[in-house]
């Protein structure tokens, strides 16, 4: 078979046989639209000739081989987003509306196996992928630390270290390639907005304490009608992926909703028709406001964004708040959202502050609902909060990673 | 002499009845409200014209997503009226008939209570595009709740319909406790 003369088609058929199923599709798709616009910039180039060089020469070839895989992945990412930024945008007016939601299918939430590694003594054992990074600081300044070219995730990415982007976790992976659903709504946007005001005493929470459950969503799922996984890059995983922060939302379907919650279980089952069972959403956050952005991503049945704020009002209560400004993705979204749906995106944002304002007065204090509130506004166009995301949302660059653990 | 009250016992009531009577009702006000709700979705999707031209297909999808939504949201309203059905018919047992005819006003009464909850946001309601308000919500109860109500009345005791397709099923039959019955002068025999 006669191979490409494009060395970066080359790279793409051997590549092809060896990387699982994950972006094949999504490389091919950016590489033929790049060759086709002749847009193939040589600086980004898979076959730079001092790095191939410099890997042939290694004695570790297969090991050498685990960081161009990613490195190539890498590549493809920024290539594949630089595609999806600059195509043109369809007319929206003229274009007929989807029935099912649009975008990138977004990853389980199901866990990954930890991963394991070899310690100086010896042993292999597992390492909590969110371990704090104080203590393998210590851990390493002691000489105890798992050798990190020996750290992986068994069964993925062919045992490459976590600290190459080859041998993250699946999930996260995935997550770093999905792009925001602005393009994808349907429908009038809705408002939805929601607070409650904390009166603190002496053994209440702060508002830090806030700032950080609302960062971390660790009170979101508790007697919730959805629950919520927070994928981010811990201490194993490559300095290159630090600040990327997902969340991955799962609503509860019958068999997994509590009794008194039937009807939304009920209704989380019917919407499953027409939606994944998990949808993601990239977090950014804002401490010196006090806030967290989520932005929609892929085919997530909303399309907009969520802010959750938490401020320190003069009379020294605190203000714990929620608003979005979402439209549907899809045309049975937008039933969805006609028949139950608005209810339902208010009972998940209410338990949630709710667990919140129950959290943070538990040795003290009370809390009261300030409002709660969704309105509909079919004359409005313009997102109110897509400035807002777009300034916020940075996703930090892939750059290309040294291959350390190979260095003398 | 002492005067000894009679003790008015009455029988325990047989637990297999008890469960029918409140199954047959759940099933039956499920059911209602489940169509209702389905009917009343069809109604107001085929009323609301798409915006954008769209092939049938698609908005047949729509449609009969908004019904089964509506269903669910009906059945689960409608459910809970045909319990409290059942229960009623237990607790006044003997009265089932008078009780089975205002069937409609307490239908109406659950209709109003679930549509101004929908109006709090307190249960799932519906908010159709081009309908102000909560009057869907209000509406839409009031339908499933009155179609459960009667479903509910017309299982539980066909006989009280004067109409004469009930009389081809046979009528639950109640528990026959005879408490109502029994006089003073039978306790002091």
């Amino acid at each position: 078979m006669k191979q490409p003369s494009c060395p970066r088609f080359r790279s793409s058929t051997r590549r092809l046989n060896r990387i699982e199923q994950l972006e094949p599709r999504c490389m091919m798709a950016a590489e033929i639209q790049l060759a086709e616009a002749g847009q193939a910039d040589n600086s980004t180039s898979l076959q730079d000739p001092a790095t191939s060089s410099e890997a042939t020469s290694s004695t570790d070839l297969v090991a050498a081989e685990v960081i161009q895989q990613p490195r190539d992945w890498r590549i493809d990412s920024a290539l594949i987003a630089a595609v999806v930024q600059g195509s043109p945008r369809p007319a929206s007016r003229t274009e007929t509306p989807s029935t099912f939601p649009r975008g990138s299918r977004s990853p389980s939430t199901r866990p990954y196996s930890m991963p394991i590694g070899l310690f100086p003594d010896g042993s292999v054992r597992t390492i909590h992928p969110d371990i704090d990074p104080a203590v393998l600081e210590l851990l390493q300044q002691g000489g105890r630390a798992p050798i990190p070219s020996t750290t992986h995730r068994p069964g993925v990415g062919y045992g490459a270290p976590t600290n190459t982007v080859a041998g993250i976790d699946p999930r996260l992976r995935l997550l770093v390639d999905m792009t925001v659903n602005w393009g994808h709504g349907s429908g009038p946007l809705i408002h939805s907005r929601h607070a409650i005001t904390i009166q603190p005493d002496s053994h209440s929470y702060g508002a830090q304490q806030i700032f950080q459950w609302l960062n971390n969503f660790k009170q979101f799922s508790h007697r919730n009608i959805a629950r919520a996984t927070l994928v981010n890059a811990g201490p194993l995983d490559p300095p290159a992926l630090a600040g990327h922060r997902y969340v991955i939302f799962h609503p509860r379907t019958l068999p997994d909703i509590a009794a008194n919650d039937a009807i939304y279980g009920m209704l989380n089952t019917a919407q499953r028709m027409a939606n994944p069972p998990d949808v993601a959403v990239r977090l950014f956050s804002n401490p010196e406001e006090g806030f967290v952005m989520g932005v929609t991503l892929g085919n997530h049945m909303l399309v907009g964004a969520r802010r959750w704020t938490v401020t320190e009002l003069a009379s020294g209560e605190l203000r714990v708040e929620t608003d979005a400004w979402v439209r549907c993705n899809g045309e049975l979204n937008r039933i969805a959202m006609q028949y139950g749906g608005q209810h339902m995106m208010s009972v998940i944002w209410r338990r949630y502050l709710a667990n919140i304002g129950n959290a943070s007065t538990q040795h003290g204090g009370s809390w009261r609902w300030t409002a709660n509130r969704i309105t509909v506004h079919p004359d409005l166009r313009k997102n109110p909060f897509r400035v807002l995301a777009t300034r916020m949302s940075w996703v930090p660059q892939l750059l290309p990673e040294a291959p350390d653990y190979l260095a003398p | 002499m002492s005067y000894h009250a009679p003790q008015r016992s009455s029988p325990p009531i047989p637990a297999g009845s008890v469960t029918r009577l409140v199954s047959v009702g759940l099933l039956a006000g499920l059911t209602g409200g489940a169509l209702a709700g389905m009917l009343f979705a069809a109604v107001l999707t085929t009323a609301a014209r798409p915006t954008v031209p769209q092939p049938l297909a698609s908005w047949l999808l729509q449609a009969g997503f908004a019904a089964i939504l509506a269903g669910i949201m009906g059945a689960w309203a409608g459910a809970q009226t045909g319990i409290v059905l059942g229960l009623l018919l237990i607790i006044c047992r003997h009265r089932c008939g008078r009780l089975l005819l205002l069937a409609p006003l307490f239908g109406l009464a659950a209709g109003l209570l679930h549509g101004s909850l929908a109006s709090i946001d307190q249960v799932p309601g519906i908010r159709p595009a081009g309908i102000a308000g909560n009057i869907a919500s209000m509406l839409f109860y009031l339908a499933v709740q009155l179609s459960a109500a009667l479903s509910a009345s017309w299982w539980l005791d066909g006989s009280s319909w004067s109409s004469g397709t009930a009389a081809s099923q046979p009528p639950l039959q109640l528990p026959e406790f005879g408490v109502c019955e029994r006089s003073l002068d039978d306790d002091n025999q």
